[in-house]
């Protein structure tokens, strides 16, 4: 593959991914996540410990899949804000929450 | 049983005088048939009563009831000749009220002399058509086992007199003449053109309803059997009955004769048991070894057969002309020649095939469809990160070139934007200036 065709398809999934979070969002509510958010209760953590088991397993699956493409979650929540700019404020509006929740991101995927 | 054994018995169970419609009702016969019974048992001895007091069984009846004595007669049985007359006219399909009509006039005569009974029909207050009159006598007269009068052969038989006269008609004793009618099961010669059959028709006949007794005595001893050979013999005989009555041509009536016995004698003697001990049960691999030897030798056979047979040559298509049953789009079976079938399956399966494939091209364009937007955006981002000045999130920027002094070995880098200018080795005791081939080699 070369180096514009790997970068586009990068690009695709990181698009992908976002929508899918996009689509989780907006069922859980913008607003319960504010909440959430100014509790200082991490929303990607609270999100993926409410999945069962199975779905936990995909979910972690297809992340780190995205992730041996070099889609990292850091990429994937810039990807989300440009989508849905409603949660800019809150993700890049409080010092440290990003990279808290890329942290959480992170623990995730590592968790077996 | 008879009705007037019915009658008795019915009576009998009674306690007291029964009334003539309570107890037509309960034979679920007519009022004014089973007021004639009762009469005619009163007449006898053995019902006392009358319309009125109402009727009661006497001792006598009683006991020729135990005694099995009650003597039934024809008009008993409902059989007497002017009811079997009029059913006659009934089964040609005369109207009721000629009927009654036209027998009370033949009634008024001798009605088993056929010459009356024409004359009779044929008067102007019975208002029949002369068709239906011929029919109705000759049925009657056939009945009589009675030949046809002298006078009577031009109108009975469809013959001209004229035509007897000048011996247009078949020669005497030509298979062609009828001049036999069947009397107590023997062919009794009645005069040419007189009678129903030739000699060799009564004969096939009588020979056919001997068959049927034959099989009708011991269909007796097996009544729980299917309907069998002699069912299929009086099939026959109901099949030929218009041939024989309406003066067929006799070669014809013989063909049709000789087909229909033999498919008869075929059904019969594939019901017959085969004789012999029973052959041992064949394993399945036995019976599958049998039959792929005999279609090896069918096989072989095959072009004998079809010359025998008179079949074509088949030139495409070898299952052609074979008839098989499906099921239709309808739900209701349909028998098709199995190369039609085929090729019906054949394009079944081939719309199958493209209504997958389209199916399968819905899908495809759906996902594009919903896909392209999310494709023409990363394409959008790929291209922004891949221009120079673009910003490439993705992957990490690229590290500065850093070269290496020759002299006093201090690491080094070219300024941002460098356009190829000579650089010097920042080591303010070396200060050796390098130009751009130097450095890039």
């Amino acid at each position: 593959m070369t180096g514009f065709t790997a970068r586009a398809a990068r690009r695709f999934l990181i698009i992908k991914a976002a929508k899918e979070f996009k689509a989780e969002i907006q069922q859980a509510g913008l607003d319960n996540l504010k909440t959430l958010a100014d509790a200082g209760i991490s929303i990607l953590h609270t999100y993926l410990n409410g999945l069962s088991a199975p779905e936990k397993a995909r979910k972690r699956r297809e992340l780190n899949t995205l992730l041996q493409l070099g889609v990292t979650p850091d990429m994937i929540l810039t990807e989300l804000t440009r989508q849905m700019p409603a949660i800019a404020p809150i993700i890049d509006g409080r010092e440290g929450y990003k990279k808290g929740e890329i942290e959480k991101l992170t623990a995730f995927l590592k968790e077996s | 049983m008879a009705f007037m054994i019915e009658l008795l018995e019915a009576l009998r169970t009674k306690a007291g005088p029964v009334n003539t419609a309570d107890l037509a009702k309960e034979l679920q016969a007519s009022k004014e048939g089973t007021l004639k019974q009762l009469t005619r048992a009163r007449d006898s001895g053995n019902v006392s009563g009358t319309s009125q007091e109402g009727w009661e069984i006497s001792d006598a009846g009683k006991e020729a009831l135990e005694k099995g004595d009650i003597q039934t007669s024809m008009i008993d049985e409902g059989v007497t000749p002017r009811q079997q007359f009029e059913a006659i006219g009934r089964l040609i399909g005369i109207k009721q009220d000629r009927i009654v009509l036209a027998t009370n006039m033949v009634w008024s005569g001798d009605y088993e002399d056929i010459d009356w009974v024409a004359k009779a029909l044929g008067r102007e207050g019975a208002d029949l058509a002369d068709d239906l009159r011929r029919v109705w006598t000759n049925s009657w007269r056939a009945k009589l086992q009675k030949g046809i009068p002298p006078g009577l052969e031009a109108e009975l038989c469809g013959v001209s007199k004229e035509g007897l006269q000048s011996g247009n008609g078949a020669e005497p004793g030509t298979p062609g003449d009828r001049e036999y009618i069947i009397v107590d099961e023997q062919p009794v010669r009645v005069g040419q053109n007189l009678g129903d059959y030739g000699l060799q028709d009564a004969k096939d006949i009588l020979a056919i309803r001997a068959m049927r007794s034959r099989f009708n005595g011991t269909g007796q001893s097996d009544k729980a059997n299917p309907p069998g050979a002699a069912e299929k013999v009086s099939e026959v005989l109901a099949a030929l009955e218009p041939y024989i009555n309406k003066g067929t041509d006799m070669a014809t009536l013989k063909e049709v004769l000789a087909d229909k016995l033999e498919l008869q004698k075929q059904d019969i003697l594939s019901r017959i048991p085969q004789q012999g001990p029973p052959a041992q049960a064949k394993t399945f691999l036995e019976q599958i070894t049998d039959l792929t030897s005999i279609l090896g030798t069918l096989k072989d056979s095959g072009p004998t057969l079809r010359a025998i047979l008179g079949i074509p040559e088949s030139s495409g298509n070898p299952s052609t002309g074979l008839p098989v049953r499906i099921k239709g789009p309808d739900g209701e079976p349909l028998v098709m020649d199995l190369g039609q079938v085929i090729d019906w399956q054949r394009f079944q399966s081939s719309e199958r095939r493209a209504d997958e494939r389209h199916g399968a091209l819905v899908g495809l364009a759906q996902t594009v469809r919903e896909n392209v937007s999310d494709g023409v955006a990363a394409l959008k981002a790929a291209a922004e990160e891949a221009r120079p000045s673009g910003k490439d999130t993705t992957s990490s920027a690229p590290e500065p070139q850093v070269f290496d002094c020759g002299a006093c070995h201090v690491q080094f880098s070219a300024p941002p934007e460098w356009k190829g200018e000579p650089i010097k080795c920042p080591n303010p005791e070396c200060g050796r200036e390098y130009s751009k081939e130097e450095l890039l080699a």
